[in-house]
Parts: C-alpha cells; structure tokens; sequence
C-alpha cells in the first residue's frame, strides 16, 4: 500500500503496521448500522479483504442510521448495497458477500484473523460463539451492540478469554434458542416485535469503538495499542461515562465447549 | 469473604430503584442467586427490574449482569459463588446491577 491515499494512515501505525492491517482478512457478521460503520472504517484503514454476512434487506427505517444506504436501495440485500458503497470508498478493497444468516454461511467465511459481530440476534451471537470455540484457531472477536443510551463492545476470543456466553445463564440461552424457533415459524411474531429506538449518533460510536478495537488486533502494536482482550467497553452519553471493565470466563458456562476448554486448562 | 466467614454483608446499586441495597450472602449464594433476590425486593417495592432492562436493552428478553467494582469492574458470570470469588469478598463491598447490550 504505497499510494498516498494511505500516507495520514502510515504515518499513525507506520508501514509496517499498515501492511499487518492490509494483509489481514475480517470477518463483519451483520451489514446493519454497526456493521456499516464497522466496515467503512476497516476499509478506509486500510484493510483490503473484507467478507460481510447479512441477510436482511434495506428498508426505509434504516436510513436514519446506516451510512451506505439510500432510498433507492430499499429493497436490496444490505451486503450487495454496502459492498458497492465500500468499493466506491477504497476502491482496492476486495468484499466477498453473503446475503444469509451467519449459520448458513459457507466454512471459507471463518477462516478470517477477527470476526467483528455487529448483531442484534443473540442466535447469531450463541452460533458465532460455537464456531469460534470448535475452530483450529484462536480467533478474537469484536462484539458490538448498543443500549438505549449507551454502546458497548466486548473483545473476546473464545476459549481463551470469557466466550461470548459467558455471562449468559441456562434461562436466558433457553429463551433465546425460543426466540429464534418463534422468529422462523411464526409470523405474527415476527410482524408485531417492538421496534427498539435507535439513532445514527449511537450507533457510530458503537461502530467507531468495535473498528478501534478490530485495528488494535490487526495493527499488531500491543504497546502502543494494547487490545481490550477479556474486556467490555461501554461510553454512555448520558454523562458521557465511558467505563472498562473485565468479563470473566465462566467455568460453568452455557456452551459446552467452553466449558470443557477450561476443564482442560485448569 | 474470608475463609472463616460463613456470610458477609455486600452493597448492590440498583438503577431501577434508585438505591443501593445490603444483601446478605452465603459462602455458596450465586450470582444468579442474589440477582433473583433483588428482583424480588425490587419487585415488593413496585419496581419492575426486567422492565427496566428490556426498554433499557430493547429486547422482550433480556440478560442481566452483576458488576464486581472493587476488582476494577468486572462482569461476574451467573453461576459464580461468592465463597469462590478472588479476590475474597469484603463486608460492604460495592456491587451494581446491569443489563448487556444486544442490538447491533
């Protein structure tokens, strides 16, 4: 990456840096507002190899906060959208595209360096877990998500940190595994699911702290740029209250793998 | 809590409420456990918690967290015992109650 399109971004990491970021292949479950965030910053920073899952459509009511999508692409699959978008934006970066749920991407999707979540299905946070945790490699993930008032990103790498279900109890991982049976047989549940209030000015900073994160972990300068590894980071506009805080791993945790994984190690 | 200690007295910020809260906890009361029984005292004082966490998490089913602040903040999974934590849990130490984000 020589060209002067990059200079402000070398100069920051160095070249050797930028060349640990260009090299390097993330994936961004979720094509969303997080997930456009997510992936415009990654572009412009400099990583060139991007895959994005999601297989949701552009509606109107996503304008309000996605940056890649326009009224006339309303209708369209969000990673068909958001690829010409981000190909517009950093012209050598290459996108693969899958317009599915995580669960039924191809296996070559996880063979990414970190897998930036950008959801707002625990389904698909539990199955990105399980992924991760019976991979051959230790793959950290970036998870972001937004409260009312708050953004929060986590910085895992399951079976080695807390998973991604750590904190989660066997009542709450059973009603999400309900919620994902209802969501695929039942319509009416589908149509009447409340809305929950969401606006571009939060959902840039959740997007602004999970790319922070996902560059951290490419950028390979653990002095300078220590990653949030076993961490949660949350900035709440209310009192602009940004906190850290640890997550620990559960040694009865939910998903069987982690488990064993610590039996293990212990 | 030290090993000889059966039980300890610890502090629960609970937004929802507005208050802090002294609970009691045993040696191999869980988090889940405490969770539970803040629920309940919240609920006899006409304070609905998972109410607050849905509109505060946006999602009919919501997943909440108890913070440790003595150890720099730390999220404690559901099933630790206060008897098992490290460091050992202090009378009065401070914990609060939270719910996790999930849209993205």
């Amino acid at each position: 990456m020589s060209d002067e399109r990059h200079d402000r971004t070398r100069r920051f990491f160095g070249a050797r840096g930028l060349a640990r970021i260009g090299r390097a292949r993330v994936l961004v479950i979720g094509a969303g507002a997080i997930g456009n965030e997510v992936a415009k910053n990654l572009a412009l920073v400099g990583v060139r190899r991007l895959t994005l899952v999601d297989p949701d459509t552009v509606e109107l009511s996503n304008l309000n906060r996605c940056i890649f999508f326009r009224e006339s692409d309303v209708g369209r699959k969000k990673v068909h959208v958001a690829r010409r978008a981000l190909r517009t934006a950093a012209p050598s970066v290459e996108v693969a595209v899958h317009a599915r749920p995580i669960q039924d991407a191809p296996d070559e999707v996880w063979e990414a360096d970190v897998v930036a979540l950008c959801v707002d299905s625990e389904f698909a946070r539990y199955y990105t877990n399980a992924r991760l945790l019976g991979g051959r490699r230790r793959v950290p993930v970036v998870n972001g998500a937004m409260g009312r008032t708050w953004a929060e990103v986590s910085v895992l790498v399951p079976g080695q940190t807390a998973c991604l279900v750590c904190l989660w109890s066997d009542d709450y991982l059973r009603g999400v595994l309900g919620e994902q049976v209802r969501l695929k047989c039942d319509q009416f549940f589908q149509e009447t699911r409340v809305k929950f209030p969401a606006i571009s000015l939060l959902t840039s900073v959740a997007g602004a702290l999970a790319s922070i994160e996902v560059v951290k972990l490419l950028a390979g300068m653990p002095d300078e740029l220590p990653p949030a590894l076993g961490q949660g980071i949350r900035y709440d506009v209310r009192r602009h209250e940004c906190s850290v805080h640890s997550v620990l791993p559960n040694p009865q945790c939910v998903d069987a793998v982690c488990r064993k994984r610590r039996e293990v190690s212990v | 809590m030290a090993e000889e200690q059966k039980f300890a007295e610890v502090l629960i910020d609970v937004e929802p409420a507005n208050k802090t809260f002294r609970v009691r906890v045993e040696q191999e009361t869980t988090v889940a456990d405490l969770v539970k029984a803040i629920m309940e005292r919240c609920e006899a004082d006409g304070v609905n918690v998972e109410r607050w966490a849905r509109d505060r998490v946006g999602r009919e089913h919501v997943s909440l967290v108890l913070m440790r602040k003595a150890v720099g903040n730390a999220a404690l999974p559901p099933t630790t015992e206060f008897g098992r934590m490290t460091p050992v849990v202090e009378p009065e130490e401070r914990f609060s109650l939270d719910a996790t984000a999930i849209v993205g």
